[in-house]
């Protein structure tokens, strides 16, 4: 995941946003397709479509979405909030989530949901005050 | 705080918010189509989203513009992210794909720069961060053991 947010970075500063990501979407159908035709082919045309999955058709373009809201917001507040929040948007939402479909609410998940969180914390704060001793 | 700073976090915060949806939607799909024709489903939309604002901006010339196929490869990357994503959601649910994704996310940055990896500035890492890596590895294990 690092590798291809470093490459869509290096793609979006060449084409401009809208049409990185068109490229990002096209090669990856590109590879998409053969995989699914490999791999999936049981599953193909066995399925009957019913009105109430239209939903689960909306995260390609919530995607989208994301990646253009990251490239607003990331140069007026700056990469450390934005990877701060939205990792608190990501894991607090996700725990929602996960307590509504489970009707549980998972002890270890929530603690080690609050220790990355405080890591990270204390990752992005350590990268930006720059003074840092060599271990190497 | 200024009121611009105040917007744009709530904007961050609702990023967070779209991600964890979008990762559950995709499951969602992948569970009624199977994770390989959903992958290329999410892969078609997001095309088709892309390409319709393309369209509405009237930019449709010269999309590629000769960009190296090297930097194409953060789309055939994101394919496995999907689909890996696609695969964990339903059976270790949201927090935890989200979670442990990020974890290896941030190691796989820090070898990276640590090793200049795919033209990045080397950027050792160093004892002051080293706390940083151990309290979300914990986390990682905590949330692998605890569940």
């Amino acid at each position: 995941m690092a590798a291809a947010i470093l490459m869509n970075a290096r793609l979006g500063a060449l084409r401009g946003l809208n049409k990185g990501a068109f490229i990002n979407y096209a090669a990856g159908l590109v590879l998409a397709i053969p995989i699914a035709l490999a791999f999936g082919r049981g599953s193909i045309g066995s399925y009957a479509f019913e009105p109430g999955d239209l939903i689960a058709l909306t995260g390609g373009a919530i995607g989208y979405f994301v990646v253009i809201l990251n490239n607003h917001i990331t140069p007026r507040i700056g990469i450390i909030f934005v990877t701060i929040l939205l990792f608190i948007g990501q894991i607090g939402t996700g725990a929602i989530i996960d307590a509504v479909r489970t009707g549980d609410v998972s002890i270890g998940r929530t603690i080690g949901g609050l220790l990355i969180m405080i890591g990270l914390i204390y990752l992005v704060f350590a990268e930006k005050s720059g003074s840092d001793r060599d271990i190497t | 705080m200024n009121k611009t700073f105040i917007k744009n976090s709530g904007l961050a915060l609702s990023g967070g918010i779209m991600i964890a949806l979008m990762v559950t939607v995709n499951g969602v799909l992948a569970a009624r189509l199977g994770n390989w024709v959903a992958l290329v489903i999410i892969h078609l939309i997001g095309l088709i989203t892309a390409a319709a604002v393309l369209i509405f901006k009237k930019s449709l010339k010269d999309i590629t513009g000769g960009v190296p196929v090297k930097y194409m490869m953060g789309g055939i990357l994101g394919v496995f992210t999907i689909l890996l994503n696609n695969m964990c959601v339903n059976n270790i649910g949201v927090s935890m794909t989200l979670g442990l994704a990020l974890v290896g996310q941030i190691i796989a940055s820090a070898a990276a720069e640590h090793l200049g990896l795919l033209g990045m500035v080397k950027k050792k890492i160093t004892l002051r961060k080293a706390p940083a890596y151990l309290i979300m590895t914990a986390g990682a294990a905590i949330m692998i053991i605890w569940s």
